[in-house]
This record gives C-alpha cells, sequence and structure tokens, in this order.
C-alpha cells in the first residue's frame, strides 16, 4: 500500500475500502489527513442527512487546513474533508456538540465518504 | 384525528394531530390507511434533513397534493406521494425500502424532528403535504430519531387514537 492510500473498514460488517488520495489536487489537505492519521482513528459511523449517501466521522487534532480542489459534485466514491471554525455555523451548536468528540470549542474536521 | 407514533425499542411516543381542515384529502387517506395500526421500521431522511419516515399502505386512490410547504418545522408531519416510475430515485431506494418493490407507487409518512430542508427534492419536482403536527412528547422522540442516523434503524409503530 502507497503513502498515498487509506484503509477504511466498517468492523461491524466485516468490510474494509481503500482510498487513494488526490495529493496533486489537494496537496496539504491531502497531507494533513496522512499526518492525523499516523494513529489510527476509531470512530463511529454516522450517516448524512442533509447531504445524501455518506457517511462521516469527525478527526482529532487537524490544525486549520485551506480548501481545495473544492466541489458541490462529488462522485460515489469520493472521499471530502470538511472544516468547520468554533461559532462558524449555526448548526455546529447542534449536530457537532452531539457528535464531535472535540465538541464546539475546536475546529470540527469531518472526513465524508460518498 | 390523531395519531400515536411510538418507537418501542427506546422506548418513547409521541401524539400527532391532523390537519384535517387544511389537508382534509390527504389527511383522510392517511387516517384510513391506518385503520389496523402500522408496524414498520424507520428510516432517516438522506437529503432532507432531521427527518424520519415510513411508508404507509397503498391507498385505494391517489391523493392531491395539500397544503404544500417547502418550510416544515420541527414537530411537523408530511406527506408525500410518488407515482409507479415518476422519479430516477425510486429505482434505487425504493427497490431498498418501499414494501411494494422497486418501483411502486409511494405513500410516504415523515416526522420531522429538527430542522428540515425540503427544497432538495422540490427542485427536481417533488412537492409534500403539510399534514400535521407533534402535540406531545417532541424533545425525547428528537433525541431518539437522531440517534438512528448513527446506531441504525428502530421499530416504528403509527396508530390512530380513536375520539372518546
Amino acid at each position: 500500500m502507497s503513502a498515498d492510500t487509506l484503509t477504511v473498514a466498517l468492523p461491524g460488517y466485516d468490510v474494509e475500502a481503500t482510498v487513494e488520495l488526490s495529493r496533486e489536487r489537494a496537496p496539504v489537505v491531502c497531507a494533513s489527513i496522512l499526518a492525523t492519521l499516523g494513529v489510527p482513528v476509531r470512530a463511529s459511523a454516522t450517516h448524512a442527512c442533509f447531504d445524501g449517501h455518506a457517511i462521516f466521522c469527525f478527526l482529532p487534532n487537524v490544525g486549520s487546513v485551506p480548501v481545495q480542489n473544492c466541489t458541490m459534485r462529488p462522485m460515489p466514491g469520493d472521499v471530502m474533508l470538511y472544516q468547520a471554525g468554533v461559532n462558524f455555523f449555526d448548526w455546529l451548536h447542534e449536530d457537532a456538540a452531539r457528535l464531535s468528540p472535540l465538541g464546539t470549542d475546536q475546529v470540527a474536521t469531518e472526513l465524508s465518504f460518498i | 384525528m390523531e395519531l400515536a407514533v411510538e418507537l418501542p425499542d427506546v422506548p418513547v411516543q409521541v401524539r400527532a394531530m391532523l390537519y384535517e381542515q387544511r389537508a382534509p384529502s390527504v389527511c383522510r387517506s392517511i387516517f384510513e390507511s391506518l385503520v389496523e395500526p402500522l408496524e414498520t421500521q424507520t428510516s432517516h431522511a438522506c437529503f432532507c434533513g432531521h427527518q424520519i419516515f415510513c411508508f404507509l399502505p397503498a391507498f385505494p386512490t391517489p391523493p392531491p397534493v395539500e397544503n404544500i410547504t417547502l418550510r416544515s418545522s420541527p414537530g411537523d408531519l408530511m406527506f408525500f406521494y410518488a407515482a409507479e416510475n415518476a422519479y430516477a430515485w425510486m429505482h434505487e431506494e425504493g427497490g431498498r425500502m418501499a414494501p411494494e418493490g422497486p418501483t411502486a407507487a409511494v405513500y410516504e409518512l415523515a416526522f420531522n424532528y429538527g430542522a428540515v430542508d425540503l427544497s432538495y427534492f422540490a427542485a427536481e419536482g417533488w412537492q409534500g403535504s403539510l399534514v400535521g403536527r407533534i402535540t406531545a412528547g417532541l424533545e425525547a422522540f428528537a433525541d431518539a430519531c437522531a440517534q438512528t442516523l448513527e446506531h441504525g434503524t428502530t421499530a416504528l409503530r403509527v396508530s390512530r387514537i380513536e375520539s372518546p
């Protein structure tokens, strides 16, 4: 497995996928993801309720990253990274407070699997 | 016309009233379809927001759209009908979820437990009827519905509350 790939497993279903990161198109974002996942993240999958057929989790300890390779039209199989600063969105107080392990006083970083 | 909506495995229960003045035909059809209590499973919306829904048994005749809104509120009940083969997504979603098969007509009753945005489906031409609202028990119901995003479907029972 190359340095630019991730393994995403749902152990409860005994399924696993391999993700190839788009390092040429989103170099800073992908480097941050890889750095964060120097330690594997174990989380609980949450399903999107506005975005369609996506599950997501929150990543810990990701510094603030720029938006790169931005799209509103991701395809099935794509992986998206989202960040929201403290107090930036109204919904943070509802959703991130419930879901993010970091609470609402830190940047929320979400990795989403379409 | 009132309904009891239960998530028996949680357990939580809410009471809902139907808007029989504002959406008379749809509410009557919903109520008549529940002559026997509906025992089913929750599905969670994945485009519309904080909403769970279920499928009702087919009505004898397709209902009109009444009391349309794109801006329904937490606690509102919405009804959506789609004729057989009406939308491309029916081949994907309907096949997985609808009891009558992949492209059969859809009679969907939805419960808004939090913020909802119906503009996505409206842009495709699917309009819903605002048919009622939860009158008691929303807070605990909302907590339980939100849990299904993380923990999956749970049992759902919808039944008439018969007037004394």
